[in-house]
């Protein structure tokens, strides 16, 4: 027979304290999934701008770094960072208003290029290099407003997928160009690995707290 | 010497009276262990999952559906029940009269604390 579990005798601002922490790491907090978007903003930029003639499959390479990151930080937040249930960080207005912001900023932008490379091209040639390029532009307002949530994210995010559209339509970014994509990408590395051990440092004080309640 | 006569004896003083009235007032929903729990996770967050309560109070499930149906007769909180695949999932949000009431509560107790 199993024995009942007494009724919550913990200290209740320490619950607070734990659920706002854990909360983080469903909407602000990436943890490795930032770490690994900053990695690729680097190798994304570096490549991108000192191997001229990359291989197709390079190129392929690099296009897919954005699906690849958003795929892994999202597996790894739902599977990893949330498994002791999902907590849904309530973040502040103004947080959410930036993000709006940004997003509706991307959109105006996105919009444009689509309208002009039209334009400029009609009638357009469906090759698959141009398809590939309007297919991340004009996916990119939605891609950040469903995870690219902090303006770090957002940095190493809009850059990885406008160099992959880059590189469908044969170019890529040259040094320096984009200076805020490696200066972006480092600091999500950075912020990444130091959010996965706040995660560890928080699990481990989840795990005491659940031991100490039986 | 005191002035108090045999009648005063054991007759609480005003302020004990008040302080037996805030404890009489305390909002008693709000006032259980358990509850005053849920509601702090729930006031931390947007939406918290059924398995982040049962995990952080390490209170049984059926305890927690109780005292959430509670809540949700109160008011004080709302339910969504979604599937993960084939996985059913509850969650939880605090609604504005919780987090009022958990406010209210706090500042009461606040109140009782200081004298």
């Amino acid at each position: 027979m199993t024995q009942a579990r007494p009724a919550f005798s913990g200290d209740v601002g320490r619950l607070a304290e734990l659920t706002r922490r854990y909360a983080r790491f469903s909407v602000s907090a990436g943890g490795l999934g930032s770490a690994l978007g900053g990695a690729l903003v680097l190798v994304a930029y570096f490549v991108g701008a000192l191997v001229p003639d990359l291989s197709t499959g390079g190129r392929l390479g690099l296009a897919a770094t954005p699906l690849v990151w958003i795929v892994v930080k999202e597996l790894l937040r739902s599977r990893y960072y949330q498994r002791f249930g999902r907590v849904e960080e309530a973040r502040p207005v103004f947080d959410r208003r930036l993000h709006l912001g940004l997003t509706l900023f991307t959109a105006l932008v996105s919009a444009g290029i689509v309208v002009t490379v039209l334009a400029r091209q009609w009638p357009l040639q469906w090759e698959a290099g141009t398809v590939g390029y309007l297919a991340y532009v004009a996916a990119m307002p939605l891609l950040v407003w469903q995870f690219m949530r902090t303006p770090l994210e957002f940095i190493a995010g809009v850059f990885l997928v406008a160099q992959a559209a880059l590189v469908l339509a044969g170019g890529s970014y040259r040094l320096w160009e984009q200076p805020q994509a490696p200066i972006g990408g480092l600091a999500l590395l950075v912020v990444g690995v130091s959010q996965h051990l706040e995660f560890l440092r928080l699990e481990r004080e989840l795990k005491s707290l659940r031991g100490s309640q039986g | 010497m005191s002035d108090a006569g045999p009648g005063d004896v054991g007759e609480p003083s005003s302020d004990a009276q008040g302080t037996t009235r805030a404890i009489l007032n305390l909002d008693r929903l709000v006032h259980e262990p358990a509850r005053l729990a849920i509601l702090t996770v729930l006031a931390e967050a947007e939406e918290v999952e059924f398995r982040f309560l049962e995990s952080v109070t390490g209170l049984t499930k059926g305890n927690i559906s109780s005292h959430m149906a509670k809540l949700e007769a109160a008011g004080y909180v709302t339910v969504t029940k979604r599937f993960k695949g084939r996985v059913p999932s509850t969650s939880y949000s605090i609604t504005d009269a919780g987090r009022a009431a958990l406010r209210a509560y706090r500042a009461a107790l606040a109140q009782l604390m200081r004298g």
